[in-house]
């Protein structure tokens, strides 16, 4: 089997090396449509969908891991073509129940197959969690750290080369960059996982499909900094609790499979797409609903930024007549010209000297 | 700290006005919690609030608005107390409004020394309180669970409403689409059995801010779970709801009105997703679900730090 992965940000694809790794398929990541034929086309982001209609292959599909329209600011243009995306012609490859049931929602009837993502190897030994020092947390905002109490130390998320590993992995939804790969929402819970941390997750975008909350990590509410920053304190100072997550969490990690397994199965679905019949795009009346609407939304937030500018000219305006009223009032009465005048001479920097000797005059009186 | 023996339910008694917290807290026990409500407002006579709080040995306390319970009133009640921030306050940043203040003022009656921790319905507002008010966590209001109704088909046209008090803001949102259409506004009065029953009747409901400033109302949460389709202001804060996936977002009041003209002359396929997606998200308030889960980290949370009751 021939299998070409297209992406648009060179970070590597990790369900390409596990396919690659399962054997007897040959594995080919592109930015560009690459020569050749092959039996399936894989899209890696909405931005490579388009692309992969350029590659002679037999089946075209596109690796969903997260919904990328949803994950985009609601103002972003890039919205539009991300949702529409979704409808063309496309066997999807899915990667959480969470991204199956959004697909569904967006797009109802679009052809989907469940692969799973590999657990990720550990980058090292697992920070012992009774040792004393602060908590190692990876992936917290700024103002999460700020608002804890019990001495924590921010470390990078697991899979970056983090040296020590994390006790703990922080994974609340945040704005996407519409340029840059998408990247599962479960993909640092893992990553986490099976460096040997728990994880204190908001229950979005199907985070809860891992965690389980007070058996492997704890759940937070998505918008309250202050809350996680709590829940994490508390892991800080119950090391027990912090532990006993641990061992949840590492348990968790041995149960889902690993890449080599993980590429084994997509080999399967990749057969079973290329055995069924091609897929088919959303029917033109839906197309066209979906552009309508996204392109309705962009004009709201367009008119609104519009309508912001217009009352700051205004206040602007606003501001010049009133100066203009105070200069001719001025003109009119020249003993109040006079004193302004003398104020704007005596503010002058030549004069600053003299003006702290009076303040301190002033001061002594 | 009492705790419930093994295999018994934490016995929670919720303090404010059931007129409008009712709604909020569950009403039948449950293998996890047995709640009972008392029905008390600020002013009214606290000891009997207290006698019948005593009355039903909670091991828990959880009053809606904090400010209502007179200083020291909980000194030697033998429960964990939980003080619930149920109003919006003024935000940094962002520029205050009359009435904004006014509710902080009122807030700032609270003896935080009555309570073992305090919440609040969002996250944004609640530094305002502080240093004097320290908020725990933040969380929406729960939403009961006889409040969670299935998707009916919508009715042709569908009967729109809005329910709330009217404001010069709401009235400047709503005064064309109420020219335009039969809009139902419930001003006041309509609580409990009699808003479940107007529920069912009502297929689109609209979300509105009291003034200018931006808000989660708990009323998003009360339209999601009984399955209407959320027209609403932009939300501040969203815990966790998507614009436009589980709620219409509408910015202005044309494009209300431009969304109510839509779905009154056209099908309503696209819109239905938004409903059952709305519908399916509200499940993160149901009454039954929250309170166990708040309950045990509440007790966990004093625990592990201890409380400033006095």
């Amino acid at each position: 089997m021939r299998v070409c992965f297209v992406r648009t940000d060179p970070a590597p694809v990790e369900l390409a090396g596990a396919l690659e790794a399962a054997g007897d398929v040959e594995v080919v990541v592109a930015e560009r449509p690459p020569e050749g034929r092959f039996d399936v086309a894989i899209a890696c982001d909405w931005r490579a969908c388009g692309v992969v209609f350029d590659v002679d292959a037999a089946r075209r599909a596109a690796l969903v891991v997260t919904l990328e329209h949803r994950a985009l600011d609601p103002a972003r243009p890039e919205r539009l073509p991300a949702l529409l995306a979704l409808d063309l012609p496309l066997d999807f490859l899915v990667t959480s129940a969470w991204v199956e049931r959004a697909l569904a929602d967006a797009r109802p009837g679009a052809r989907a197959w469940r692969v799973a993502l590999g657990r990720p190897a550990p980058a090292g030994p697992p920070a012992p969690s009774e040792d004393g020092g602060p908590l190692r947390v990876a992936g917290a905002a700024p103002d999460v750290l700020a608002a804890m109490e019990e001495p924590a130390e921010d470390v990078p998320l697991p899979g970056d080369g983090a040296s020590p590993a994390p006790h703990v992995v922080v994974a609340l939804p945040g704005a996407a960059d519409p340029f840059a790969r998408p990247v599962s929402a479960l993909a640092p819970v893992l990553a986490g996982f099976a460096a040997g941390a728990t994880a204190v997750a908001a229950r979005l975008e199907g985070r809860d499909e891992v965690v389980a909350p007070d058996e492997n990590g704890l759940l937070v509410e998505p918008d309250d900094a202050p809350g996680t920053a709590r829940t994490l304190d508390r892991l800080a100072r119950d090391r027990a609790l912090l532990a006993r997550l641990r061992e949840g969490a590492a348990r968790s990690a041995e149960a889902w499979p690993t890449w080599e397994a993980a590429g084994r199965e997509l080999v399967g679905v990749l057969e079973r797409v290329l055995a069924a019949e091609p897929p088919s795009g959303a029917p033109p009346e839906v197309l066209m609903r979906h552009a309508l609407a996204e392109a309705a939304k962009l004009a709201a937030y367009e008119s609104a930024r519009a309508d912001t500018l217009l009352a700051r000219s205004q206040a602007l305006d606003e501001r010049e007549t009133a100066l203009e009223a105070r200069e001719r009032a001025l003109e009119a009465h020249p003993a109040a010209r006079a004193v302004v005048v003398a104020q704007r001479r005596w503010r002058h920097p030549a004069l600053r000297p003299l003006r702290a000797v009076v303040g301190r005059l002033r001061g002594r009186s | 700290m009492r705790r419930p023996e093994p295999g018994r339910p934490w016995r929670i008694a919720f303090v404010g006005q059931e007129h409008y917290f009712g709604v909020c807290s569950p009403r039948k026990p449950s293998r996890a919690i047995d709640p009972a409500f008392v029905d008390h407002r600020g002013g009214a006579d606290a000891e009997l609030m207290l006698a019948r709080v005593r009355a039903y040995r909670p091991h828990v306390v959880i009053v809606f608005r904090p400010e209502i319970v007179p200083p020291g009133l909980f000194a030697g009640l033998d429960a964990l107390t939980l003080g619930w921030n149920t109003e919006p306050l003024p935000r940094a940043g962002l520029p205050s409004h009359r009435d904004l203040d006014w509710r902080l003022t009122e807030l700032l009656e609270t003896d935080p020394f009555n309570f073992d921790r305090l919440i609040s319905f969002e996250p944004v507002s609640a530094p305002s309180a502080e240093p004097r008010l320290r908020f725990w966590r933040s969380l929406p209001l729960p939403v009961a669970d006889e409040v969670y109704a299935p998707l009916r088909p919508m009715g042709r046209p569908p009967r729109v409403a809005f329910v709330g008090y009217s404001t010069a803001h709401r009235e400047r949102w709503l005064i064309e689409v109420k020219h335009r259409f039969d809009v139902l506004h419930l001003v006041h009065g309509v609580t409990g059995d009699r808003l479940l029953d107007v529920f069912r009747r009502i297929d689109v409901a609209i979300n509105l801010h009291v003034h200018e400033y931006p808000q989660f109302e708990n009323r998003v949460a009360l339209h999601l779970a009984a399955g209407h389709l959320l027209l609403s202001e932009p939300l501040s804060p969203l815990h966790g709801l998507e614009p436009d996936v589980d709620f219409i977002e509408v910015r202005g009041p044309k494009q209300l009105e431009w969304t109510v003209e839509g779905l009154m002359l056209r099908p309503l396929a696209n819109r239905h997703a938004v409903r059952v997606r709305g519908r399916r998200k509200a499940e993160q308030f149901r009454a039954s679900r929250v309170y166990p889960r708040l309950v045990a980290d509440l007790a966990a949370d004093v625990a592990t730090f201890g409380s400033p009751r006095r």
